[in-house]
């Protein structure tokens, strides 16, 4: 292969666009080859900077002009409850960048959110609130590094707790960056990173009390998975399927020398 | 346009296409050259699926590559230029020096300036696989669809996209590298 060829497949690599026998590989050969290493991070860097500074919000103007421009509304269709028979996730997905679909998720959050939770799911609907509304806000990372030793410096001075970063990127799962958000009264660490075209967010702050078990939970399509290591309370959300969660969260757990 | 229409036409009409709207904005914001020609390109994209969208079959997921290429032509169409047109520097230098580093760029106070003009610097048929992928959030056969492209020429292209942008980045910015 000559460099060009690496350079097409690392690009697709993080598409998650190469089969997945040729995927291994070429991350076999990333823990091994540090010149690779090096273009792999800086693309997968430039794509998340991408991500965040080249978006613009959509003008409130244009989305109404559109409306009015197709003639007879249909009474506040775009606020209208999204139709139970409709796939949940087909419909919160979009939320991430369509204006419909931040209406409907914001009409769902508001609708059935409060029916469905009994009050003591309070974290866990924090937990959604915080990840939906980093991802309408196009807002997931302040430190947008995939390197751990960046990240986790950064929450210095900014936490009084250091979460654990672990670079899970052999796997499948490249770290992206990291922010600050706030959860039972007190500043969290929240780590993101990527897995396919998906974004998983992990939660972290100090753990009180007795350690509890793996909780995986769905809501509206999300997965939020919780447990404990290195002394944190720790809380994956994603649309990730549950079972790639787990796998996540497993890896996360060895890296960090949980057994 | 004036003729009454059955109301849940339109609302369905919205449904499907307003989960897309802001990737659509994205792509025509990009492509154009500012923001008015980009909201021009958007409306007349949006009554092109409106007129379309009887002979649209496919489910909520298509429904992004379908409104994505519309704007794509509306956009072509009212510039006159085609992106098979522009010659692109396919086999060019690939020496790129990824030992840039974006994160130290991504990190300054204007990093979305930089960019913007990185960005702008580019070959349209690049910058609009940039967009497709990473703001649209298309899979290849996604863009392969939409550009008419051939599945390995996506591949190809944007991976060619990435080394451009990361040359004009470092080119700008020197001294950032690791």
């Amino acid at each position: 292969m000559n460099h060009d060829d690496i350079q097409t497949r690392l690009s697709a690599l993080i598409d998650d666009e190469l089969p997945a026998a040729e995927a291994d590989t070429l991350r076999a050969h990333l823990n091994d080859c540090a010149e690779c290493r090096e273009a792999y991070t800086a693309m997968l860097a430039l794509g998340t900077w991408v991500q965040r500074d080249a978006m613009t919000p959509l003008p409130p103007v244009l989305a109404a002009q559109l409306s009015a421009s197709l003639g007879p509304t249909a009474p506040a269709a775009p606020a209208r409850p999204v139709r139970q028979s409709a796939p949940v996730r087909g419909w919160f997905w979009p939320s991430l960048t369509g204006l419909g679909g931040v209406l409907a998720g914001a009409a769902l959050m508001f609708a059935v959110l409060p029916l469905l939770q009994p009050s003591s799911d309070l974290l866990s609907q924090d937990l959604l609130a915080g990840h939906i509304r980093a991802l309408q806000v196009d807002h997931l990372s302040d430190v947008i590094s995939t390197d751990q030793h960046t990240v986790k410096p950064w929450f210095a001075g900014k936490l009084d707790f250091s979460p654990p970063v672990h670079d899970l990127v052999a796997d499948g799962f490249p770290l992206a960056g990291g922010r600050l958000d706030y959860l039972q009264q007190r500043p969290v660490a929240v780590l993101n990173y990527r897995y396919r075209l998906h974004v998983i967010e992990v939660y972290a702050w100090p753990a009180a009390g007795k350690p509890v078990g793996e909780a995986l939970q769905t809501r509206q399509g999300y997965q939020i998975l919780g447990w404990q290591q290195e002394g944190m309370n720790m809380w994956a959300v994603s649309d990730l399927n549950g079972a790639d969660l787990q796998r996540f969260a497993g890896l996360l757990k060895k890296a960090g020398g949980v057994s | 346009m004036n003729a009454p229409m059955p109301p849940d036409k339109k609302t369905r009409f919205e449904q499907l296409a307003l989960p897309h709207l802001n990737r659509a904005w994205q792509l025509a914001r990009w492509l154009a050259r500012n923001d008015v020609q980009a909201q021009e390109v958007v409306q007349e994209a949006w009554l092109r699926a409106w007129r379309y969208f009887d002979g649209f079959s496919g489910n909520a997921e298509d429904a992004r590559a379908w409104l994505l290429a519309i704007v794509r032509n509306a956009f072509y169409d009212s510039v006159a230029v085609k992106p098979e047109t522009e010659p692109l520097d396919e086999a060019g230098p690939d020496a790129v020096d990824w030992r840039f580093n974006p994160e130290i760029l991504a990190a300054r106070a204007d990093a979305r300036r930089v960019l913007e003009q990185a960005l702008r610097q580019l070959p349209v048929a690049y910058r609009e696989m940039i967009v497709l992928r990473e703001l649209a959030e298309c899979t290849y056969e996604e863009i392969a669809t939409l550009t008419g492209l051939p599945a390995g020429t996506v591949m190809s292209r944007l991976s060619r996209a990435r080394s451009q942008l990361a040359q004009l980045l470092g080119a700008a910015q020197p001294g950032t590298t690791r």
